[in-house]
């Protein structure tokens, strides 16, 4: 026999409660003078005996009432028994398995501690028990199947997520609400890591709120650790991956620890394999960040793992970082020209094509840019959807047949450029393009609206093309059809110093409009001859081709969502880990969306790649998992925040023995509180009936 | 009269009394001999019978003619038309203290006397009064005299109980006195030996008297209504009790109710009237119902 609320036992001191007011009531008698005594002594002398005797049965039954319920609420507990109905518990199970729980202390994880703890809870729930088991973020449905629930528990995977606890909480608290058992216990298996209890005003309102209804427990498992390295960024620079193409890559490495760290090496991999040696960060001090640079570039056509790694430390998660790339053989840019001009050096699109391609003729056909300039008039007959871009520059006119193709050929997918010029004749863009059909999201404005005098162009504040501002500010800008917004989303993505658009982007089905409203030759500005043009049209051409593999890049517990190719609409797709060789893949379906179809997946917890084999395509989709960068701070709740959570909860320390002896003892057997009520409620009701009926008269 | 012996006459009592009790004294008489002369004999007006001196006899009722004649004493006897005499008796004792509500069983009882004292002086009949506990504490012989009625209630409104109960040697005490027949009423709660007392008023029967007994009683002592921690103290020098009364309630009540029996068919074994007053009762109604009573089986 056990007793859960020990301190309750000095109750029993409350047995003599009935003994001294006995005692008491035996001093407190009214007087009354009386002349008939001799008829009092008699009826006194035949009824002393019986009245002493009810008195002692009515004293006993009183002090065994307070005994037991004092005993009671003590709650004891009986080894080896079961089957009790007062044992009736509901418990939730909260097993924190965000990416700090993968913290390494000796040969084990935190979470492998606190699968520990959680085996340690549920052997001490009494049989019966309807215990609701959750990991930070998927919740399983409660069970009265101990056995189901401990290899639930063993299930229970590391993921490199931040966890959300007040969403889990709520859950398991909402879950054990609704349970019809009298006792309700949650209990939150954790390493007590600061980022989760950011609100921790929050946090610890909630846990005083949900302890009122339910006796929560929190189970602190893991020591704070000293030193974290973590890759905070990891930057492919390159708008186009091409094959074979070196490329830069920028790293940021912070160190979160608390002590300097020196040499640390960076090492680059693709698809798995070393990429040359590896960077060495010379001085890493306590709180700082440095950026190591490093080059890679893609051996095949189609996706490619680019990865950087740290030399592991206690929290793993965070020591290595992979993005996906899809490297093309060739991207195919169509150049319509609105005006040709007499000489090569007077067409429209002269300075475009050698922005796209700046390589000498004799490379330019290895070069994966392939520009090809066509006449408006040679439009007709081509086929659109073989370029990844089509580029309008200076044509006057959109005519109907040609606006309905656009259409199609964006929302397919392609991407479309539109330059300005002086050729350009406003109304059958408006018409067409913006009303008609909503691809164009502003409308140009006519000429005399349009401020005169030289101006300069300025990124936004968020940047999108990543353009650099001094190169910028050395173009000149004399004119620009102006740019009038409606209705219609868009971002800008480059406005004159006097606030006017100069360049939005919006997207249409699956593909991207770009529309600048200056020229792309030296007619109405000096753009095609400095040195911010080229990365200019680059990035352009990048944000249109990257379009395409959008969403492949994302942070553990994002949903993935993938744009692909309308006609997979409604395919099966399966998708694997890729770092995991024995992990199961998850099995989804290709929804419908607007001239696409869209691949969801929303159980990518572990950082790392991720590959999607679509049934009847040969090629599978790679993408990448980063983890949490909120995750990488080491530090944990302290020891006066804990406290104050005390006040609430209930607080053990599972690497203490003392204590994990006594979360297990605990709840060993079944408590016994149930019967003993029932006793207690059966002595108060042989109380009443013997009090009544001692008290009638005799 | 001060306003302490005025309180003893309960002016309804004494007024509906008085309206049944103008035949009082046909009543007595026609209880003691039916329709007939009454069978005492007294110094009233109408002549009856002579009968020999004997010492102690008032001497002006010698007739000094049949001395004459026959050189012998005589006394002359006359027939009376009243000349009752009661012997009021009362319980003076302590336990005759207690009441519960705003009289007490001794203020109820002294009340009783003076009023019945009242009425029988003024049918001009003879009352003598004797206040008793263990002994006799107060004796007033008896008389007609209107005037003794004031001594009477200064006797009544002076006494204060001092002592207990010994009811037989006092009755008994009064049978061997009393030379001249009449009605002793006694007023008490009898709280007592019942044999013994029994036994005095047999012996009183014995020489001829017609005994009343009037048990006054509490309300309390009846009801019993006490509840709770109650410590019962003696009145009559009687060891204490603590008890819950609500717990022996039925068993006193089953023994009180036995010694009221027993009383009562004892008394009427011995053709004696048992009256039981309680103190909540009004006199009048008292008074009025045993005259009532006595006028029917007067018959």
């Amino acid at each position: 026999m056990n007793f859960l609320n020990q301190p309750l036992l000095w109750g029993l001191t409350a047995v003599s409660l009935p003994v001294l007011i006995h005692l008491l009531n035996r001093r407190r008698f009214r007087k009354v003078p009386w002349a008939a005594m001799r008829f009092l002594k008699i009826s006194v002398d035949q009824n002393q005996r019986r009245m002493k005797l009810e008195d002692w049965i009515l004293l006993l039954v009183r002090c065994a009432m307070i005994a037991l319920l004092a005993a009671l609420m003590a709650r004891p507990v009986m080894e080896g028994l079961s089957g009790v109905p007062g044992s009736k518990v509901a418990a939730a199970i909260i097993v924190d398995n965000s990416a700090s729980m993968g913290t390494r202390e000796d040969e084990f994880t935190r979470l492998s501690r606190a699968r520990e703890a959680a085996h340690a809870i549920l052997s001490g729930l009494p049989d019966g028990t309807s215990v609701a088991l959750a990991g930070a973020f998927h919740a399983h449905e409660a069970s009265n199947d101990l056995e189901l629930v401990g290899s639930r528990i063993d299930r229970i995977s590391q993921t490199d997520r931040h966890a959300d606890l007040q969403h889990s909480l709520e859950v398991a608290a909402r879950a054990l609400d609704g349970q019809a058992a009298s006792v309700k216990e949650l209990y939150l298996v954790t390493d007590a890591h600061a980022p989760e209890w950011g609100s921790f005003g929050t946090l610890e309102s909630q846990l005083r709120e949900i302890s009122m209804g339910i006796k929560v427990h929190l189970v602190t498992v893991g020591a704070p650790v000293g030193s974290n390295l973590a890759i905070t960024s990891l930057r492919p620079a390159a708008a186009l991956p091409s094959v074979n193409q070196p490329f830069r890559v920028d790293v940021d490495v912070t160190n979160h620890g608390s002590v300097s760290m020196s040499t640390v090496p960076v090492q680059l991999l693709v698809d798995g394999r070393p990429e040359g040696e590896p960077w060495i960060i010379p001085e890493l001090k306590a709180g700082g960040r440095q950026s190591a640079t490093l080059y890679a570039s893609l051996p095949s056509p189609g996706y490619h793992r680019v990865t950087v790694m740290l030399e592991g430390d206690e929290m793993p998660f965070d020591d290595r970082r992979t993005v996906v790339m899809n490297a093309r053989d060739e991207v195919s840019v169509l150049l319509v020209d609105g005006d040709p001009g007499q000489e090569a050096r007077d067409s429209e699109t002269f300075f475009l094509r050698h922005a796209l391609a700046p390589v000498p003729g004799e490379e330019q056909a290895d070069y994966p840019v392939q520009p090809s300039v066509i006449s408006v008039s040679d439009l007709g007959g081509e086929d659109l959807d073989r370029h990844h871009a089509v580029v309008l520059a200076n044509v006057a006119d959109v005519p109907l047949g040609l606006a309905d193709r656009l259409a199609a050929y964006v929302k397919a997918g392609g991407g479309l450029i539109i330059f300005a010029g002086a050729n350009l004749r406003p109304e059958s863009y408006n018409t067409l393009l913006h009303r008609k059909h909503g691809l164009l999201p502003v409308t140009f404005s006519y000429e005399e609206e349009v401020p005169v005098g030289p101006r300069r162009a300025v990124p936004p504040d968020t940047n999108p093309l990543e353009l650099d501002g001094d190169l910028l500010a050395r173009v000149t800008f004399r004119e620009a059809l102006g740019l009038k917004a409606g209705d219609m989303k868009f971002r800008p993505a480059l406005r004159y110093d006097d606030g006017e658009l100069a360049l939005v982007e919006s997207e249409y089905g699956r593909g991207k409009v770009f529309v600048f409203n200056s020229s792309v030759d030296l007619e109405w500005n000096d753009f095609a001859i400095r040195p911010a043009f080229v990365p200019f049209v680059n990035r352009l051409l990048g944000r249109i081709v990257q379009n395409r593999e959008g969403g492949l890049n994302v942070e553990a517990g994002q949903t993935l969502r993938h744009r692909a190719n309308a006609a997979l609409a409604g395919r099966p797709a399966t998708v694997y880990e890729m770092g995991d060789p024995e992990a199961l893949g998850y099995l989804t379906t290709l929804s419908e969306g607007e001239g696409s179809s869209i691949l969801e997946f929303d159980r990518a917890d572990r950082a790392g790649a991720y590959q999607v084999a679509i049934e009847g395509e040969a090629e599978p989709v790679l993408f990448s998992v980063r983890p949490s960068d909120r995750e990488s701070t080491p530090e944990l709740l302290g020891s006066q925040q804990l406290d104050r959570l005390g006040a609430s909860v209930e607080l053990y320390r599972w690497d203490s023995d003392r204590e994990q002896s006594l979360l297990r003892k605990k709840r060993k057997g079944a408590e016994l509180w149930w019967p003993l009520l029932l006793v207690v409620i059966g002595f108060a009701g042989i109380e009443m009936v013997l009090a009544q009926w001692f008290s009638r008269s005799k | 009269m001060d306003a302490e012996t005025r309180k003893l006459l309960d002016p309804r009592a004494i007024a509906r009394a008085e309206a049944l009790g103008m035949n009082a004294r046909f009543i007595v008489e026609g209880y003691m001999a039916g329709e007939h002369k009454s069978p005492y004999r007294g110094f009233a007006i109408e002549f009856s019978q002579h009968r020999e001196y004997a010492p102690g006899d008032d001497v002006r009722h010698l007739d000094w003619k049949v001395q004459a004649k026959t050189e012998r004493y005589y006394i002359k006897q006359y027939e009376q038309e009243t000349n009752f005499v009661a012997h009021l008796l009362l319980d003076g004792s302590e336990s005759m203290k207690y009441g519960s509500g705003e009289i007490s069983k001794l203020e109820y009882g002294k009340m009783m006397a003076a009023c019945l004292a009242y009425l029988i002086l003024h049918q001009r009949d003879a009352v003598a009064l004797g206040i008793f506990d263990e002994e006799i504490r107060e004796y007033l012989p008896r008389s007609d005299n209107r005037d003794n009625l004031f001594r009477i209630m200064n006797r009544l409104a002076g006494f204060e109980p001092l002592h207990g109960t010994r009811l037989a040697p006092v009755l008994h005490g009064l049978a061997g006195q009393i030379k001249r027949k009449g009605i002793v009423i006694v007023i008490s709660d009898f709280f007592d030996d019942e044999e013994e007392l029994l036994q005095s008023v047999q012996h009183l029967r014995f020489k001829g008297h017609e005994v009343i007994m009037m048990q006054v009683l509490d309300p309390c002592e009846i009801d019993f209504p006490f509840t709770g921690n109650v410590e019962f103290e003696g009145l009559e020098d009687l060891p204490l009790i603590r008890t819950r009364p609500s717990q022996i309630k039925k068993s006193y009540h089953r023994e009180f109710e036995k010694f009221r029996e027993r009383l009562r068919s004892d008394a009427e074994r011995h053709q004696c009237h048992f009256v039981e007053v309680r103190t909540d009762q009004a006199l009048d109604e008292v008074l009025a119902n045993y005259l009532t009573f006595r006028r029917s089986t007067a018959g």
